[in-house]
C-alpha cells in the first residue's frame, strides 16, 4: 500500500496534524499526544492518588500487594473515546465507596446508596478527566462518558481483547480501592 | 448585598452538594440553591424563578451544558443571568464553545472554595 503524508490545520485553526493518506485517498490522521515517561500506569497513579487527596482530604498510599481485590462489591466506569478510547474503572468494597462519599460531602453521617453510588461515579470521572489531562495534546482528542456504576458482590469484570491493561491499588484510611485503565490498542 | 438566588446543574448529586458547600465557604450570601440534574430541567427552573447566578456542568445526559447554555440565550427570563460552566473535561475546544455561546467563565473538577470565589467575584461586581 501507498502512502503520502501532509499537514491539516484542525477545526480550530490552532494545531498541525500530521496526516497520513492511504493509497485510497483517506486521510488516516496520527495521533496529536505524547504519552508522558513513566507511562500508564504512572500517570494513572498519579492522577488517582492526586485527585483523592484532593477531594476527600486523605492521605493516600499503595495498597499491599498480598491484598485481594476479590471483595470489591461496587466498581465505577468511565468510558473515553476518541483518538485514545478504553475504559477507567474504579473497584472497591461497599464501606470504602461509603466512607469516600462522606468524605466528599464533608459529613460523618451515613451517605445514602444513592449519593455513594453518585460519588463513586464523580470521583472516577475526574479521576479520568485529570488523566487525560496530564497526556500533552489528549484533552482535546479524547471525551469522558457520563459513569456507569455496578454493584454487587457476584461480578467479575474482564478486560476487552486487544486492550492495554494496567492497574493501581491504594489505600486511604484503611479502605482499599482499584482504579484499571483498560485501552484499546 | 442582596442574597442571591444560585441554581446548579450537574448530573451529580454530589457534585451539586459540593458547589453548594463550596460557594458557601466562599463566602456568597446565598438565600436560596436551585437544583437541575439536566440542561432540560434547568430551562424549565430558569423560567419559573428569578436565578442571580447558574453553574453547571458540561458533560451531561438529556440535554448538556453546551445546548442548555445555546438555548438559555434565547429565553427572555435568562437575559444577564452569569454562567459558570464546571467541567471535568479539560477539553479547550469545549469550554471556548460554552464561552462562545454565552458563558461568562469556567472552572474545573475538583476545585477549592478560593478558586469559586476568584472565579465569581468579576461577576458579580459587573
Amino acid at each position: 500500500m501507498s502512502s503520502n503524508t501532509d499537514q491539516e490545520v484542525n477545526e480550530r485553526g490552532a494545531r498541525l496534524v500530521l496526516t497520513v493518506r492511504t493509497s485510497d485517498g483517506a486521510p488516516r490522521p496520527k495521533r496529536s499526544w505524547t504519552l508522558p515517561e513513566g507511562g500508564w500506569e504512572e500517570l494513572l497513579r498519579i492522577a488517582a492518588s492526586e485527585i483523592l487527596e484532593f477531594m476527600l482530604g486523605v492521605q493516600v498510599g499503595e495498597l499491599p500487594e498480598s491484598a485481594s481485590c476479590n471483595s470489591t462489591e461496587m466498581t465505577a466506569m468511565v468510558g473515553l473515546a476518541g483518538e485514545l478510547s478504553g475504559v477507567l474503572s474504579l473497584r472497591c468494597p461497599a464501606a470504602a465507596a461509603a466512607t469516600l462519599a462522606s468524605k466528599m460531602l464533608g459529613t460523618d453521617i451515613a451517605p445514602t446508596d444513592a449519593y455513594t453510588r453518585d460519588a463513586l461515579g464523580e470521583i472516577s470521572n475526574v479521576i479520568a478527566g485529570t488523566l487525560k489531562a496530564k497526556v500533552p495534546g489528549l484533552d482535546d482528542a479524547c471525551l469522558l462518558s457520563t459513569p456507569t456504576i455496578v454493584c454487587g458482590g457476584d461480578y467479575h469484570l474482564f478486560s476487552i481483547s486487544n486492550s492495554t491493561s494496567v492497574s493501581v491499588a491504594l489505600q486511604f484510611e484503611g479502605q482499599p480501592l482499584w482504579i484499571t485503565l483498560d485501552l484499546h490498542r | 448585598m442582596k442574597k442571591m438566588c444560585v441554581l446548579i446543574v450537574d448530573d451529580s448529586s454530589v457534585m451539586r452538594k459540593i458547589v453548594q458547600r463550596s460557594l458557601r465557604l466562599a463566602g456568597l450570601d446565598i438565600e436560596t440553591v436551585l437544583e437541575a440534574d439536566n440542561g432540560e430541567q434547568a430551562l424549565t427552573i430558569v423560567q419559573q424563578n428569578t436565578v442571580d447566578l447558574i453553574f453547571s456542568d458540561i458533560n451531561m445526559p438529556k440535554m448538556d451544558g453546551l445546548e442548555f447554555v445555546r438555548q438559555l440565550q434565547s429565553l427572555e427570563a435568562a437575559k444577564g443571568i452569569p454562567i459558570v460552566m464546571i467541567t471535568t473535561e479539560g477539553s479547550q475546544s469545549r469550554v471556548v464553545e460554552a464561552l462562545s455561546l454565552g458563558a461568562r467563565g469556567y472552572i474545573r473538577k475538583p476545585f477549592t472554595p478560593d478558586q469559586v470565589k476568584e472565579r465569581i467575584a468579576p461577576l458579580l461586581e459587573a
